[in-house]
């Protein structure tokens, strides 16, 4: 087994009445790309919300590289090295393609307002930095022949890939995906798919949330499923997809790994 | 050196420019008193700028941050006898402690409910002047507030007061151009954009509203210290809700919503309009105010700013 870098420990999320996860643990390897899966409502963004510190779990905790995180700010589990993308992009749509993925480089960069305000020593080769570091994560997608368009006049796949582009920005550790090939075309999740590796072999540990069931059995390594925020498997591909709990929950007994 | 920089340094050609034109066209002379209020009220537009059409926190109390410096500088200047500098550092002291406080409950409201806290404050700060009239002598206004001068020099005429004032705007524009070109001007971008996916990226969201809401005030706090030692006189009319939701029109009717240019050609517009062109109208004019503010939302979302760039260039253009 190898190093863990993020583990959840008896995480339960109640939202008044609802509970959206239950007694959840689990752990994720450095270097894996594990998918989480299940129903809708299974509380999968409930948990990356959870994970990047947007929510505040009832009970339990998570740790990340050894450290509990719960209870930090958002911002400050991003600058230890936990990027996300939004299953509803959230793009900065009132700044171009570059400078979304520019933000991304604001954890790992320093100047304060009165600093870059009376424009002082440091601040330009901090830019020139910035700008270097965030056409490289658009190249790394393929984006940047689109560098100084808008970002809302892009369509939903290059939406996407510059959600990643961004998060990858932010030089994470850990890397959550939700839903990257949701409304993508074939062809378009192979891309994905082939994005993901790479990813990964940068260096970056990948957890994705994703329907398209071709994709997350293709490129997994490891696969928990979730249904009405327990969670009802946990293991390889081969595992989950003849778990008869996780087939019960799918479709009411059939699941499709063409 | 960015574009921006480089209208600012036409920009100050043309301010310098100015009185020695006017100076020559016999219907344009007095123009130079209306262009020392336009500056001094573009001082909290680009506050404002900053504050609401880049990190899109919408303010309805700026009129009491332009209060609170004018009545300082007017309270230990004009009463108590100190050098107007003192006068404008507390007055930015004093603003910058207020807006803190007032900004950190404030800003964990959004929208209309941000817009509701900072009118309440606005209002609060509004009575209070008019109230306290032991320090601001009350509805009748505070008189006899002495001038400036620059060690020894003094700024007794309109057009040294024309260059002092515009002096600071300028240096004000290029610290906010300055900002905006910055990781921290994205920053408040970014949170105008999304707010979730700026905490996302490690942006401490909070925290830049919290700095931009205070300098907007210390630019407001600025603007009311000169704006008390060019009148010599302040009454709490001037600082009243009224002001501020013309301050609003005046952003958005230049496009200062989405470029910092847009708040000074709000300010001037509508300045020239109220004391010029608008002026027989009297009572009315907030009348015209609010068809112009209605049209431009409805055909000219970009503002007037928005028509230059488009004029200028062809199309609309992003601030990069």
């Amino acid at each position: 087994m190898g190093k863990v870098i993020l583990e959840a420990k008896s995480l339960k999320k109640d939202f008044g009445g609802l509970t959206a996860l239950v007694d959840l643990t689990f752990r994720v390897e450095k270097g894996q790309i594990k998918a989480i899966i299940g129903p809708n409502g299974a509380g999968k963004t409930t948990l990356f919300n959870i994970i990047t510190g947007m929510f505040i779990p009832t009970e339990g905790e998570v740790n990340f590289k050894g450290k509990t995180i719960t209870g930090l700010k958002a911002h400050e589990i991003a600058t230890m090295g936990i990027s996300r993308t939004f299953q509803t992009l959230e793009l900065f749509m009132n700044m171009s393609v570059l400078e979304n993925v520019m933000v991304g480089r604001h954890s790992r960069t320093r100047s304060g307002m009165l600093r870059v305000g009376l424009r002082l020593w440091g601040v330009k080769s901090e830019e020139e930095e910035i700008l270097k570091e965030a056409t490289k994560r658009l190249k790394f997608v393929g984006l940047d022949k689109k560098a100084i368009e808008n970002a809302d006049s892009l369509p939903l796949g290059e939406e996407k890939l510059l959600e990643v582009a961004r998060a990858l920005a932010t030089d994470p550790d850990l890397l959550l995906l939700d839903e990257p090939a949701a409304g993508l075309n074939e062809a378009e999740t192979e891309k994905a798919a082939e994005l993901i590796y790479r990813i990964r072999d940068q260096g970056t540990t990948v957890v994705l949330v994703e329907h398209d069931m071709d994709l997350v059995m293709k490129v997994s390594d490891d696969i928990l499923v979730l249904n009405y925020g327990r969670k009802i498997a946990e293991g390889s591909p081969e595992e989950v997809r003849n778990d008869q709990t996780v087939i019960d929950a799918y479709l009411g007994g059939e699941i499709d790994y063409a | 050196m960015k574009q921006d920089h480089k209208i600012l340094i036409f920009f100050f050609i043309a301010l310098a420019a100015f009185p020695i034109i006017a100076h020559y066209i016999e219907g344009i002379q007095h123009y130079i008193d209306i262009m020392i209020f336009v500056g001094i009220f573009s001082l909290i537009t680009i506050g404002l700028s900053l504050l609401m059409g880049y990190a899109g926190q919408v303010s309805l109390g700026h009129a009491a941050f332009f209060g609170i410096g004018a009545y300082t500088s007017a309270v230990l200047t004009g009463k108590y006898g100190f050098n107007p500098w003192i006068g404008f550092l507390v007055g930015i002291i004093l603003t910058a402690a207020i807006a803190y406080v007032v900004g950190i409950p404030s800003l964990k409201l959004k929208g209309h409910y941000l817009a509701m806290a900072t009118l309440a404050f606005g209002i609060i700060i509004f009575i209070v002047f008019n109230e306290w009239d032991t320090m601001t002598a009350g509805p009748s206004g505070f008189s006899d507030i002495p001038g400036i001068s620059i060690g020894g020099y003094n700024l007794d005429s309109d057009i040294k007061y024309y260059g002092f004032v515009w002096t600071i705007v300028v240096l004000c524009l290029l610290f906010s151009i300055n900002v905006i070109h910055s990781r921290i001007g994205r920053a408040l971008r970014s949170i105008h954009g999304s707010e979730d996916a700026a905490n996302a990226m490690g942006v401490n969201t909070s925290k830049y509203k919290l700095q931009i809401f205070v300098i907007s005030a210390v630019y407001a706090s600025i603007a009311g210290s000169l704006y008390a030692h060019y009148m010599n006189f302040i009454s709490p009319s001037s600082f009243s809700l009224f002001f501020s939701i013309k301050l609003l029109i005046m952003v958005i009717l230049g496009g200062g919503m989405a470029n910092i240019w847009g708040a000074v050609l709000g300010t001037w517009t509508l300045m020239l309009l109220g004391a010029e062109w608008l002026h027989f109208l009297e009572e009315f004019e907030f009348l015209v105010y609010g068809a112009v503010l209605l049209l431009m939302t409805i055909f000219l979302p970009r503002g007037l700013i928005g028509l230059v760039e488009f004029l200028v260039s062809g199309r609309n253009k992003g601030a990069y």
